[in-house]
């Protein structure tokens, strides 16, 4: 079993995110190039996603129902990756309703997205609660200390959690760099990510360690349950399609 | 043919400075919040002598930031400006802005 180097260490949670959004932007820029797309609305619609994101990630989960207020919240409160994914879309479509931008970004968002979760969950990797107990000898190890900080159990294999996350954000990662030019819509690459990440958080959620909420499910499965069934209606009309040849030069 | 409609621009981008607008607002920007939510209150006095940075009024400095961010974005030749404030304000909601706004919170409230 390996530990848990820097639990609870928001430093070294931030600075990783922080890679994150650089990564992300860097490779915004990249791929705009690549696209041959030089819209000045492309980098506000950027904008709007990171703010709103960000904004999403902090107020989408505020629990109403726990009398805490919203300062207090911001502050202190639950953090989610899917909160956030949801404000930036609210992000990204307000900005494109404001610019007047009609053509579709997802394409351009997603891989940056990806790579931003990659960083990001390395720091989650590094100082959050890792997941449940694996039931072998091997996983991540809590000290008493860092169990008490974090809620979870001592000495004992805890699944690493944001490792697996970490694997399906490359995996994905790698298969939009290959695809990225060959699906048959605009925006169909962010509709794939999108929902192949939904599938495998609800998945990786029964080994996360998350409160359960009902029914042995956590809010962020209750969450992915509600939107599971839209996004796969949106992946049956993606390849309901054929694929297009593989495209070389610019593509827009 | 409307700005709308208009098909995305092929040609190649101009060559930028490598810290444009973009990057000078997302350096503004973050300093600034961190300024107004630490700096400010520190230069004071501590947290308790910043009473309008308890409760929802903590958030009246980011709304007005938002909405400048906004206005700045949406106007074309400020846009990259404002790319970069909403940037800003992204690095430090997911950073550290949040803390800041708890921890001032709990104390002036405590």
């Amino acid at each position: 079993m390996i530990g848990l180097p820097f639990a609870g260490d928001g430093l070294v949670h931030a600075g990783f995110l922080g890679l994150g959004i650089l990564a992300a932007l860097l490779f915004y820029a990249y791929e705009k190039r690549r696209r041959g797309l030089s819209d000045p609305r492309l980098w506000p619609i950027a904008g709007f996603a990171i703010a709103f994101g960000a904004i999403g990630s902090r107020v989408l989960t505020w629990d109403v129902s726990r009398q805490v207020s919203l300062a207090d919240w911001w502050g202190n409160g639950d953090r989610s990756i899917l909160a956030g994914l949801v404000g930036a879309w609210f992000g990204v479509h307000l900005g494109k309703r404001l610019t007047g931008y009609r053509a579709a970004t997802g394409d351009l968002l997603a891989p940056a997205v990806a790579l931003a979760l990659v960083l990001g969950r390395v720091g989650c990797l590094l100082t959050e609660l890792p997941g449940t107990p694996t039931g072998g000898a091997w996983g991540i190890s809590l000290t008493p200390g860092q169990a008490g900080m974090l809620g979870g159990l001592p000495g004992v294999g805890l699944h690493p959690s944001f490792a697996y996350e970490i694997v399906f954000h490359v995996a994905a990662f790698a298969l939009m760099w290959r695809f990225r030019d060959r699906l048959p819509g605009p925006g169909d690459l962010f509709i794939c990510y999108v929902t192949s990440y939904a599938l495998f958080r609800f998945g990786v959620e029964f080994v996360r360690g998350n409160e359960v909420l009902w029914l042995g499910l956590s809010r962020p499965q209750w969450f992915l349950l509600v939107i599971l069934p839209l996004l796969s209606w949106r992946m049956l009309r993606v390849f309901g399609k054929p694929l297009r040849p593989k495209v070389e030069g610019r593509v827009a | 043919m409307s700005k709308d409609n208009q098909p995305p621009q092929e040609d190649e981008e101009e060559p930028e400075p490598a810290l444009g607008p973009m990057g000078f607002g997302i350096l503004l920007g973050t300093a600034a919040l961190y300024a107004i939510y630490i700096g400010v209150p520190i230069a004071f006095g501590g947290p308790a002598s910043m009473p309008f940075l308890t409760g929802p009024s903590a958030f009246i400095p980011i709304a007005g930031y938002l909405a400048i961010a906004i206005v700045l974005a949406v106007w074309p030749p400020t846009s990259r400006w404002g790319a970069g404030l909403l940037i800003g304000l992204g690095i430090f909601t997911l950073l550290g802005g949040g803390v800041c706004v708890g921890t001032l919170a709990a104390q002036m409230g405590g």
